[in-house]
């Protein structure tokens, strides 16, 4: 069953649907949200967080397009039935990587040249 | 030898020892007996239902077999640790007890009664008797069944999540049991066909009574700022929520088939427990010292975020 916790502070230089798809990412990765499992529903997150609908959704939408979960009208957001926790770890990963580069300055070329020599 | 056995032949075993009188008894007038007995008796003593000799074989051998079966089980069952302020395993003792020695008391009764072929009256006081019986094995069985070992959670706060001053937290996990979603769909559809075949309260009662025990196939529990939220059945309504002013502390604590009594809506001394399946619970304590207890998977988190939200609160 789902246990997802989704932590968000406007504080952070990250914009909040990108920091709602990170915990989700990490409660996919750590096991805590399994495959075929529902999330909670947009209408609900967003009043639980005090954001708006469109953040949470943005948020859903962009783990929607990294394959990780599914979303479907009056469904809500499941995730996909092949997603694997280690999938899960390795995007955040990616995420984290990308967020560090940019934040030293290194421009997107330069960034995924340096991951092909590290293959 | 360990607990649960233990537990087992302590409840199980008073049933099937207090039908052994009854038992001898039968055996030793069976030949004397009539081919129609009383099987049923009214208050007054007076004989008003009448069954083949074999009746009386279910009434003082099968019966007793199966309620001690029936209650050896749910020894084996009952944790070896108490809820909130009440101890099931001597109030299973003693229910144990006292429901073998009416039966025992019963099936003697029964077989006493056939056996004097012209007087087909249950002997004078003889539901006293039984009720007498029961009573005294009752404390007896109270007594004997060992106290359950732990004493109510160990109720240690969880470790409260870290939290940033602006920080915004939403934990939400549920929990749901198939088999009694199972049951509450099946009485649902019972109570329409019921009340479809005969239209009346008793499919009306049995649909609302299979309604209720959906709600409780499944539970949504919400921390966040604003406190905790259980959402019941699919629908996630009615819900039962509890304030971030209200609380106190959040723990954790594995539930044990039967330590609330059953599954659903329990009321315990010293709180409440929304029970869908045994397993990990999430344990919360209000300012009043009341605890509601909700099964959730992975509960540590959320107790945790509500030890944080309530620290941040001040």
């Amino acid at each position: 069953m789902t246990a997802v916790l989704i932590r968000v502070d406007p504080a952070r230089p990250i914009p909040l649907a990108d920091q709602i798809a990170a915990s989700v990412r990490r409660g996919i990765a750590d096991g805590a949200v399994a495959a075929g499992e529902r999330l909670p529903p947009a209408r609900e997150l967003a009043a639980s967080l005090d954001v708006s609908i469109h953040t949470v959704l943005a948020g859903y939408q962009k783990l929607r397009d990294e394959g990780l979960i599914e979303l479907r009208r009056g469904r809500g957001a499941t995730v996909r039935a092949t997603t694997r926790p280690g999938h899960a770890a390795v995007l955040e990963l990616a995420r984290g990587l990308v967020d560090e580069a940019r934040r030293h300055g290194l421009g997107d070329e330069e960034l995924v040249d340096l991951v092909r020599t590290a293959l | 030898m360990d607990g649960t056995r233990r537990r087992a032949l302590l409840t199980g075993l008073p049933s099937v020892v207090a039908a052994v009188p009854g038992i001898v008894l039968l055996a030793r007038a069976w030949d004397g007996l009539p081919e129609v007995v009383a099987t049923h008796f009214g208050l007054g003593g007076a004989a008003n239902g009448f069954g083949t000799r074999a009746t009386l074989l279910g009434t003082v051998i099968v019966l007793p077999l199966v309620l001690g079966g029936l209650f050896g089980l749910i020894g084996a069952m009952t944790p070896g640790r108490r809820g909130a302020g009440f101890d099931p395993a001597k109030i299973l003792g003693a229910a144990s007890w006292a429901g073998g020695g009416l039966l025992g008391t019963i099936g003697v009764l029964l077989v006493l009664a056939n056996r004097t072929a012209t007087a087909e009256r249950l002997p004078l006081g003889g539901l006293l008797l039984g009720l007498g019986v029961a009573v005294a094995l009752g404390v007896v069985g109270a007594l004997v069944m060992p106290r359950s070992t732990l004493q109510p959670g160990a109720d240690v706060p969880t470790p409260a999540l870290e939290l940033g001053a602006g920080e915004r937290a939403s934990w939400s996990g549920s929990c749901s049991s198939v088999f009694v979603t199972a049951l509450g769909g099946v009485l649902v559809v019972a109570g329409l066909l019921l009340f479809w075949a005969t239209p009346g309260p008793a499919g009306a009662i049995m649909g609302a009574a299979g309604l209720l025990v959906l709600l409780f196939g499944s539970a949504r529990t919400t921390v966040d700022r604003r406190g905790l939220t259980v959402g019941l059945g699919v629908f996630g309504w009615p819900r039962i929520r509890i304030p971030l002013e209200e609380v106190a502390s959040a723990s954790t604590e594995d539930v044990a088939a039967l330590q609330y009594g059953g599954l659903g809506y329990r009321i315990v001394p010293g709180g409440v427990g929304v029970i869908v399946r045994p397993g990990p619970a999430l344990v919360v304590t209000r300012r009043s010292g009341r605890r509601l207890t909700v099964t959730v998977d992975h509960p540590e988190t959320a107790a945790a975020l509500l030890n944080g939200l309530r620290s941040r609160a001040g």
